[in-house]
Formats: structure tokens, C-alpha cells, sequence
């Protein structure tokens, strides 16, 4: 079995984020990256499969992006995959979903994965078109927002996480491709040797040229900070005031009381 | 008085070839731990030796250590008696006697008054063990009143009796002189009045007697805890000179195995401690887990890997283990959450007599769960994320690190321009309690014209939680970075508010070869005050009676116990109260080696009765020197005195640098 796992590294939540000077995505100085949380997922949970299945299935891992996403495919080698690929691009943050999503078909298609995983989203565009696009383009059958997985003789029995709380089963054959939710796994924390074994895996590196032949099918016109609303209100005095004058704000203002 | 040599002879030296065979397989199995130097530095090893082995220096430490002297210092003027004793039973004419009269006579009282120290200190000993025996003394393996306690002792006391019982028949057969052996004399009187050879035949009984229980007990001395009494003082010799906070670092090659999952992969210090242990039970007794029923025993640990060591099997020059080192197997093993449950506190370390190494060996363990097994309490896994990704405990982004100066004008370190840096570290930075310190000190630095700047965004953390937990991994790289960048900057001169940054930047960061003159923010406002530069505009007398808690970090670890109290005292213009276990005896408050980040599921909690005990005071300050201490007691506080009406008000936690700043301010 031949598995492929999409990762993208992305910047840590926590920072704060700046427009760059094009205005049309953010400042990448100062900034501190870290494997997409979904995309960590993906690749617990094809190490897990892996495992479940005596080791056969081989497990590439694959990022597009600057050099710095080789520390993201280290960490995905280190919690076991076998081998990275790095389609080079100094200018990911600009493509659209959809060229991303071209790199990774023209890359996978003549490779016969029997499985792919991505994350539903990414935490930074968060457009949530790469893994169903990637399906697409190479006529996979998809599921995505899997909140549980289990594989047996080469059928796929999953849960997606629906709305409102639901979750709907599949059930479909290999090969496919499905998208991972929160709630999936807990991504492992490597042990030392295996971050020792990850550095004399293979890593292979592909410049972005060779893989990409799509034009943007949309283009980012302009990223900007919400625009500030007026501030909170805080209430003060008497309990039972207080109480009466919430009760006005939301009669007033809101659709709860009506 | 001349024994049978055809039947003494060959039991001796049956004797003595049993006691090297269980030496020697004690010792082969010291000899399966992993090497290690402890011969550096021999002089003051020696010396060490004399004052901690000899001079009973820690075993003095607590009033009972007394009756252990003792015996002691008894059994060492008894092993020259002893060892004429067997020497004579061979060779009768190779005796004491050979020396000059006066020497020998000397000797003669010395050993006879010995004796009656030693008996008389041996049934006190008993004694205690029947009917006052301390909690501590009892544990899961040994209780106070176990059988092989009073073995122990009914021997000694066996021998002294046997000793006496001899000496007093050939007194009494005017074959010694009485005047030099008053307690035989003593005692041949209470054997007669008896003919001639009623006395010879007792003297005979007794020297059997003694012969008899001599050798048994030195054959039982390697089996069972009394081989302290030949392990004990060597490994008062091979005592860490190190802190003992500062583990050795590890070599990251591809193949090697990290930390301690089997007992051969202990060094042999280590497993010659558990040979050492002599169940004292000082450890227990002392330890925060311990105390508030955590699964965590000291005394335990040691005894666990001892059984391990002792249960395995060689094969060949080969090892094997019998169990698992680390599971919950039982005796043998030692269970994950008392590994997780130590808070390397040292207090354990600081009450062994003999220098036994408890807490190492959990972070050894440590290592092994995280590096190899990634077993850790899943709470751990956003630490060391947390810590690896932004450089933070919290998570927090790493560009809030300088927030907490919005209101004060703050220089960047500059090698040549500022004299010190202060480094801020993760909780002066981010916690929005600390930041109050952070502020005060900072203020008491700039009235006293002190010359210092800040790494401000660059700042990292020092990574002491990581090493306590055993993700040494981690550490390396943190410590690598860190100590690349205080290179680069040229820094030499540090600032700490945080004990923890304190002792990692002074004494782990010296294995990475970068020696800085590390100073904790007590000290520094002490050098400060005493220097002149540090002028307070009043004396502080709002804060009303303070209480002063040790942190284990800078007292226990790195011995600085007065500064903090001189600084108070040149606040307040009294010197705090002390809380009854204090300075090397203080207790933890629970935060320490990583315990901080986990949640304390079990037992009852660390701070709650560190702070009942400082709450003996009546404080109306808490006064701490470290922010995890600043933490625990705020927290603990809460919990104690929510909701309740306080008649006498309720007790506040400070820092010494906010004391201290509360003279600062404008006199009224």
C-alpha cells in the first residue's frame, strides 16, 4: 500500500500578524512556524494505519513551500513516515487553493497512492479547497472533515463530522483521499530515536516549476484587518439593576427577547 | 585463653571465603551500572569523606543520629578489638600484648568503655524501634519493628555481652588486669563467685559466643541494608560534587538509548546507592510527595532498584533483568506516577546521611519515559510544545514577551554600554502576577543606578522544566541557542528573578562551556543595600508580619539562604519569621521539576500544607523568592480563604523585590 500525506506549515496562531507590503497576504518576518494541526492528523493517522497494517503501507509526506517547511516534513519523518518531498516555492503563500492543488495532482498522478490525506483546512487561508480539488483532478472518490477512521481489506469505514453536531458514516474503496478534523487522533509526540532515524530518511526536493502548469483561477485582492465595531458595553452597580438593564439591551438590541 | 585451632581455623576461613563471595556478586552487579567518573578532585572527596562518613556530620543533623554515632564511632575502636580477636584466635601469641603496656592498657579501657556505649546505645536504639518508633521508619518493604532490625541489634548487643563475659571470667582467673577493664570486672563478678574451671569454661562459652556471632554477622552483612556499614563510607568518598540539580547531559547519536528504562543502564554510583541505603527512612520523611500520600517514595525508588538489580540474573558478563524497571509490577519496579509525582525538590538528597542520589534517578527514569517511550501526562504535551514552538511555558506568542514594561523606559543589553543583563525569563514575562515583580525590581535596578538591559524579544526560555522532566532533548537545543546567543552578546554578568533560571544559567549551562556570573535578584539587592547604592525613602511596616519561605532552588540547590532575609530585614527593619522547616529543611511548594505544568490528581496538595504551615505564623505577608512559589501560595491562599470571614484579615504573597520597591516609594 502506498500512502501520501499533504502537510502545509503554517505560522503560529499566537502571532501577531502584520499585512506585507502587496497587501494581498501577511508579513512573513518575525514569525514562527508549525505543521498545520489538521495536517498533523493526516499524518498520526497514516503512521497509525502503517502500523495497523505490520509496516507495509509506505508513507510519503509532502509540503510545498519555502525552505523552512523542511522542518515541518522532519517533525512529520520523525513521528514516522518514510519519506519527504519538498516541492520547493519561495511563493506558496501567493498561489490559489487551486494551483496548490494542481502541484499535488501532477506530483501524485503517476505515483499510485492507494490513500491520501490532507487536512480539511489550513489554519492560515483556511479556504478549505486544496484536499477536495486534489481529489477532483485525480477522480478520487473524497471524504472529508473525518472524525474517525478505520481501515480494513481496502475498504474505508469513516465518520464525518456534520453540522449541527452530526456525524454521517462512509464507507467507500481504495483508492480515495479524505480530509481530517479535529478530533481524529492525538498526533504523537516523536520518540528520540525517531527523530534520530528521521534524518537519514529520504528527502527529496522538487522545484515548484516542474510540478505546476495552472493558472490562478482566482486571485487575492486585498488582505486586511476587520474593521474595529464599537466597544463592549460593562454594566456596573446594583444586581438587580444590572439584571433589568441587560434585559433592555437585549430586547432592544438583540432577536433573544422577541 | 586459647581456643581450639583445628575447629576455629577452618571456620574462619570458611567465613571469611563466604563473606568475599557475597561481597564479590554484590559488587560484580555494582559493576553492571554504565562508568562514571567520581575519582575527580580526590582531595576533597577525602575529605568529604572524613567529615560526612567519620564525622557523622549528617547523621548528627537530627537528634536520635546521636545513638548512630555512637555505634559508630564504637564499631571503629571495635574493629581493632575484633580483628585482634580473630588474629589471637589463630596465632594466640599475636595479640595486643605485644605493645608497649601502657598502649595496651589504654586500649583495654577504650575498648571496654566502647562496649558499654555501644550496648547501651544498641538498646536504646531498640527501644525506640518498640515503643516511640517515628512514622518515617515504616514503609512498604520494612516496617520500624522489623524482625531484621532487632537482629541487627540483639547481634551487637550479643557481641558486647559476649565481650563483656569473657573479659570478666579471665579477670576473674587474674589472666587480665581488672583496674583497665572496670565494666568486665563489673561483669565477672555478676558471672562467680565460680571455681577455676567454672570460669575457664565460661570464658570459653563466651569467646565462642563471640567468635560465633562475629562471623555470622559479618557473613550476613552483604545480604541484607547493614552492608551499609561497608558501603557507607565509600560512597561518602564518590559523593557528587556536582549541584545536584545538574544532571550530566546525554550524547544524541543514532542508536544510543536515552535516560534509564533498565537497571543496567544506571551508572554504578547509582546502584552502588542502593547497596547503601540502610532504611533510615530521612528521605521519606522530608519528601512533598510523600508527605501529602503521593506514590512517590524516595526510600522507595532506591529500594526498587536494588530489588531490580538483585532479582536479575548474569549471563555470562551479561545482565538480565527479572521485571521491568519502570511499570507497576511492584517491588522491583518503579511506578510511572511516582516517577512523575517528584518535584526535585533535593530534599531527599540534603537528609541522606550517606549521599545517596534519589532524585537523579527519577530524571533519569524521566528521560527514558519521554525520550524513548513518550510517556509522559498528557498535560506535558502542550508544555513541550508550547516551550519548543514559542519559547514559553504559556504558549504565548513569543512577541508579548516584552509587555511588561509598557509604562518604563527599558534599554536592550548592550555588551560595553550595560553592565548587566537581566534576564526577565518566561514567568516575569508572561504571567501577569510576575509582571509586578518584574516592574519592581526593575525599579529598584534603576533607582539604585544600576547600569542593565534586557534581550527583550530575543530573550528565550532557559528550559529548566524541560530538563527536570526529562525531555533532555529539548533542553539541548534550548541550551544551545541560549548560550549561543549570551556569546554573541557578550553577556557575562546576569540578573534573575526566577530561581529556576537562576541555578539553570549558573550550573547547567556550565556543561555547555558558558560561565556567567549569575546573581538571583535577592543577592543583587543585598550586594545593593550594602553597597549604598540602594537608598529607601521609608521603612516598610504595612505589610505586617512577613513570613519567609526558602525556595528549593535558590536555598537547597544553591545554597543562597540569607540574602533574601537580609533584604527584608532592610526593608521592614526586622528579620522575617521563619516557618518551622526552613532554609535546608524547607518545603517545597510543589511547583518544582515540571510539577508546575501537571495537574496534582493525586494525594492531597503540595502548597496546601506548605502554607498551613506558614499560616502557624499568623503572617500578613507570605514573602517568596521564586514565581512558581509566588504561584503555589497564591493559588493555595485562595483556596483557603475564599468565602471565609477573616477577623485578623487575610494574608497577601509577595516577592522580595516588591518589599523591598514599598520603600521606594515617596515617605509620607
Amino acid at each position: 500500500m502506498k500512502i501520501l500525506v499533504c502537510i502545509k506549515q503554517i505560522p503560529d496562531m499566537e502571532s501577531r500578524f502584520k499585512v506585507n507590503g502587496t497587501g494581498d497576504w501577511y508579513d512573513e518576518a518575525d514569525l514562527a512556524y508549525r505543521m498545520n494541526e489538521y495536517d498533523e492528523y493526516g499524518v498520526e493517522q497514516a503512521v497509525q494505519l502503517k502500523e495497523q497494517l505490520g509496516n507495509d503501507p509506505d508513507v510519503t509526506v509532502l509540503s510545498i513551500g519555502s525552505d523552512r517547511v523542511g522542518e515541518a516534513l522532519k517533525k512529520a519523518l520523525a513521528m514516522g513516515c518514510d519519506r519527504a518531498v519538498h516541492v520547493q516555492d519561495a511563493d506558496s503563500g501567493r498561489k490559489s487553493p487551486y494551483q496548490i492543488a494542481s502541484v499535488i495532482a501532477a506530483f501524485a498522478k503517476d505515483k499510485g497512492f492507494d490513500l491520501i490525506f490532507t487536512g480539511m483546512q489550513s489554519q492560515d487561508r483556511g479556504s478549505a479547497q486544496v484536499g477536495v480539488t486534489v481529489a477532483e483532478l485525480l477522480g478520487r472518490t473524497c471524504a472529508t472533515t473525518l472524525v474517525d477512521f478505520a481501515c480494513a481489506d481496502g475498504v474505508v469505514t469513516g465518520k464525518r463530522e456534520l453540522e449541527g453536531g452530526m456525524k454521517g458514516v462512509v464507507k467507500f474503496a481504495l483508492p480515495a483521499l479524505v480530509t481530517c478534523q479535529l478530533g481524529l487522533n492525538i498526533p504523537r509526540y516523536p520518540t528520540l530515536p525517531n527523530i534520530m532515524k528521521a534524518k537519514k530518511k529520504e528527502f527529496v526536493v522538487v522545484p515548484v516549476a516542474e510540478l505546476l502548469a495552472a493558472e490562478p483561477m482566482t486571485v487575492t485582492e486585498k488582505l486586511y484587518a476587520p474593521t474595529k465595531k464599537g466597544g463592549g458595553i460593562v454594566l456596573e452597580g446594583d444586581m438587580a439593576d444590572m439584571a433589568d438593564r441587560l434585559v433592555g439591551i437585549l430586547k432592544d438590541k438583540t432577536a433573544v427577547l422577541r | 585463653m586459647a581456643p581450639n585451632i583445628t575447629i576455629f581455623a577452618p571456620l574462619l576461613a570458611a567465613s571469611l571465603l563466604l563473606f568475599a563471595w557475597n561481597c564479590y556478586r554484590r559488587f560484580s552487579l555494582v559493576a553492571v551500572g554504565q562508568a562514571e567518573d567520581r575519582f575527580q578532585r580526590p582531595a576533597t572527596r577525602l575529605w568529604e569523606m572524613f567529615r560526612f562518613a567519620f564525622g557523622q556530620k549528617r547523621v548528627l543533623s537530627r537528634p536520635f543520629g546521636v545513638v548512630h554515632a555512637c555505634i559508630f564511632w564504637s564499631f571503629l575502636a571495635l574493629v581493632l578489638a575484633n580483628g585482634e580477636f580473630l588474629v589471637a584466635g589463630l596465632v594466640p601469641s599475636l595479640n595486643l600484648g605485644l605493645l608497649p603496656a601502657f598502649a595496651h592498657h589504654l586500649l583495654m579501657l577504650v575498648f571496654d568503655l566502647v562496649s558499654l556505649l555501644a550496648l547501651t546505645a544498641v538498646l536504646v536504639a531498640a527501644g525506640r524501634r518498640l515503643f516511640c518508633p517515628p512514622a518515617y521508619l515504616d514503609s512498604s518493604y520494612a516496617k520500624a519493628r522489623s524482625p531484621e532490625a532487632f537482629m541487627i541489634l540483639s547481634c551487637i548487643a550479643v557481641l558486647m555481652l559476649a565481650y563483656f563475659g569473657l573479659h570478666g571470667a579471665l579477670i576473674e582467673l587474674g589472666q587480665e588486669p581488672a583496674g583497665w577493664m572496670p565494666i568486665s570486672a563489673r561483669a565477672g563478678k555478676l558471672l562467680g563467685p565460680l571455681s577455676p574451671q567454672g570460669f575457664a569454661a565460661l570464658a570459653s562459652f563466651f569467646w565462642w559466643l563471640h567468635a560465633v556471632v562475629l562471623l555470622a554477622f559479618l557473613n550476613y552483612l552483604p545480604l541484607k541494608k547493614h552492608m551499609h556499614i561497608i558501603t557507607a563510607i565509600p560512597n561518602c568518598f564518590f559523593k557528587s560534587l556536582e549541584k545536584p540539580n545538574t544532571q550530566p547531559r546525554e550524547e544524541f547519536k543514532v542508536g544510543n538509548s536515552f535516560g534509564v528504562g533498565s537497571v543496567d543502564q544506571f551508572t554504578w554510583k547509582d546502584l552502588l546507592d542502593g547497596f547503601c541505603c540502610t532504611e533510615c527512612g530521612r528521605c521519606q520523611s522530608v519528601c512533598p510527595a510523600t508527605a501529602t500520600g503521593k506514590p512517590l517514595n524516595p526510600r522507595q525508588v532506591v529500594h526498587d532498584m536494588k530489588a531490580n538489580l538483585v532479582n536479575g540474573t548474569m549471563d555470562g558478563k551479561l545482565f538480565k533483568s527479572a521485571q521491568p524497571l519502570i511499570g507497576s509490577q511492584g517491588e522491583g519496579s518503579v511506578a510511572e506516577d511516582a516517577i512523575w509525582s517528584c518535584t526535585t525538590c533535593g530534599a531527599c538528597m540534603a537528609a541522606c546521611p550517606v549521599f545517596i542520589e534519589q532524585m537523579p534517578k527519577i530524571v533519569k527514569m524521566r528521560r527514558n519515559l519521554v525520550e524513548m517511550q513518550t510517556r509522559f501526562p498528557e498535560e506535558l504535551l502542550n508544555l513541550f510544545e508550547n516551550i519548543e514552538g514559542r519559547s514559553n511555558p504559556w504558549g504565548i506568542a513569543p512577541t508579548e514577551r516584552t509587555k511588561w514594561y509598557s509604562t518604563m523606559d527599558v534599554k536592550p543589553f548592550e555588551a560595553g554600554k550595560t553592565e548587566y543583563l537581566l534576564y526577565v525569563g518566561c514567568a516575569g514575562s508572561f504571567d501577569s502576577r510576575q509582571k509586578h515583580v518584574t516592574v519592581a525590581l526593575a525599579t529598584i535596578l534603576d533607582a539604585a543606578g544600576v547600569s542593565w538591559g534586557i534581550l527583550g524579544k530575543e530573550e528565550l526560555c532557559c528550559g529548566d522544566s524541560l530538563r527536570r522532566l526529562g525531555n533532555e532533548y529539548a533542553f539541548d537545543k534550548l541550551a544551545k541557542e541560549n548560550v549561543q546567543l549570551f556569546k554573541g552578546k557578550g553577556i557575562t554578568k546576569v540578573i534573575t528573578q526566577c530561581p529556576h533560571c537562576f541555578s539553570t544559567l549558573q550550573n547547567d549551562y556550565r556543561q555547555y562551556g558558558l560561565e556567567l556570573e549569575v546573581l538571583h535578584h535577592s543577592q543583587m539587592i543585598n550586594l545593593l543595600i550594602a553597597d549604598g547604592r540602594l537608598q529607601l525613602n521609608s521603612q516598610v511596616k504595612h505589610l505586617g508580619n512577613i513570613v519567609f519561605h526558602d525556595s528549593c532552588y535558590l536555598g537547597r540547590h544553591n545554597d543562597v539562604y540569607e540574602a533574601p532575609r537580609q533584604a527584608i530585614e532592610a526593608a521592614t527593619g526586622s528579620a522575617p519569621a521563619e516557618m518551622e522547616r526552613n532554609r535546608e529543611n524547607s518545603f517545597c511548594c510543589g511547583a518544582g521539576g515540571g510539577r508546575m505544568w501537571m495537574e496534582e490528581q493525586l494525594g492531597s496538595r503540595i502548597n496546601l500544607n506548605r502554607i498551613e504551615e506558614a499560616l502557624t505564623a499568623k503572617p500578613d505577608t507570605i514573602c517568596v523568592s521564586c514565581p512558581y512559589c509566588l504561584t503555589m501560595f497564591d493559588d493555595g491562599l485562595k483556596d483557603l480563604q475564599s468565602g471565609k470571614d477573616l477577623p485578623s484579615g487575610r494574608t497577601q504573597v509577595k516577592d522580595i523585590a516588591e518589599v523591598v520597591a514599598e520603600g521606594l516609594r515617596p515617605s509620607v
